[in-house]
């Protein structure tokens, strides 16, 4: 009867202090250590982005550490939360390396092709100076040729009117002038001292400006020609010889 | 010799029994699926070269895995589940920072390439 009794009262009180023991388990360290890094890692932005499963595997596990009911299961669940987060810290480092990786892989690939362009520019720029140097090199020569053909042309003594067979020089010219529309040409007319200074000026500017109608009538702009007559004024020779008032009688050309 | 109150008395030790079993959670099955689980895990981390990026938690899980197989042998089913369990995180813990000691020694060569090219560019 006595022992009766006393069972009565043990059973509830042994049910009782299971259960609230259940309830009151206190923490381990190692489970707080693991909530801390998981507060820690969670509010990581790159683990966010690179590890959002394994964080959230690691805060189920914690959940269930802390409302596990033996002190076994909470340090083991502490355990395996522990390890789930340095998963995720792991996890994230791979992602963001893996991105890093990526990104220089593209600035490399930058690198080559702002390179090959360098290049390309620079043999472009080499050979673009090259041609220019080349045409102007033409340029000079045809100018070279219509001054030399202008040195033989030969108006009839007293007229505007060229001596038949010496109009290659203007054809020249013309033909300059189609291939090079920018330019420009000034026609000057020079005359010896035979006859009067008044008369010569005449002349000059006639026979200039025959020359200029030449050029307009093979449809060469008329802005682009300039005739203008300089009579005996200004000689590159000595008049006093027939062979020096012959080079006196010219057509210069300055082209612009 | 069974009275009435012997009976009551049995039943009553019984129950207790009973509860403190299914608190204590001894009666549960023999977790072979979570070991075999973590054995492939413990596998796949040697797969991939834990040895060489996470020899520490290869180490652990191994140990665990073994801890877990000769506690199941001993009918210890409860603590060979939490050392299965935790053997699988340490496998996944050792995959991933072999992955990571990958992926960052790969960076650095890559770094290192385009520092190359660089230099070769100037």
């Amino acid at each position: 009867m006595n022992t009766m009794t006393v069972k009565k009262l043990l059973i509830p009180a042994i049910i009782t202090t299971l259960a609230v023991g259940c309830a009151e388990l206190q923490k381990p360290k190692s489970l707080l250590e693991a909530q801390q890094a998981y507060k820690a890692a969670a509010s990581n932005p790159a683990i966010q982005r690179y590890a959002a499963d394994e964080l959230s595997k690691a805060n189920t596990t914690l959940l269930d550490a802390a409302a596990a009911e033996s002190v076994e299961d909470m340090t083991s669940l502490a355990y395996i939360g522990n390890a789930q987060v340095e998963t995720a810290v792991n996890t994230a480092a791979a992602g963001q390396s893996r991105q890093n990786s990526i990104n220089l892989m593209s600035k490399k690939e930058q690198l080559i092709t702002d390179s090959l362009n360098l290049k390309k520019d620079a043999a472009k720029n080499q050979l673009d100076a090259a041609q220019n140097r080349l045409l102007k090199m033409q340029l000079l020569e045809a100018e070279r040729e219509i001054l030399l053909a202008f040195g033989n042309i030969e108006f009839v003594t007293g007229t505007a009117d060229l001596v038949p067979g010496a109009s290659t020089g203007i054809d020249l010219l013309a033909s300059y002038m189609e291939k090079y529309p920018d330019k420009k040409v000034t026609l000057e007319g020079h005359t010896d001292n035979t006859g009067s200074a008044e008369r010569n000026m005449e002349l000059s500017q006639k026979r200039a400006d025959y020359i200029r109608n030449v050029l307009i009538s093979k449809g060469i702009a008329a802005g682009r020609i300039t005739a203008i007559g300089y009579g005996q004024s200004q000689p590159v020779a000595s008049n006093s010889s027939q062979a020096g008032r012959q080079k006196n009688r010219r057509i210069d050309i300055k082209f612009n | 010799m069974f009275t009435k109150k012997n009976t009551a008395s049995l039943i009553k030790t019984t129950a207790l029994s009973a509860a403190v079993l299914v608190l204590t959670g001894c009666g549960i099955a023999a977790p072979k699926a979570e070991i075999a689980y973590a054995e492939a895990t413990l596998q796949s981390a040697r797969n991939i070269g834990a040895n060489e990026y996470a020899p520490v938690e290869l180490e652990r899980a191994k140990n665990k895995l073994q801890q877990a197989k000769s506690e199941m042998k001993e009918g210890k089913n409860e603590d060979a589940l939490r050392l299965a369990k935790e053997s699988t995180a340490d496998g996944n813990l050792a995959q991933a920072k072999t992955e990571a000691g990958k992926a960052s020694a790969s960076e650095k060569q890559m770094q290192q390439s385009l520092e190359m090219l660089k230099s070769q560019l100037k």
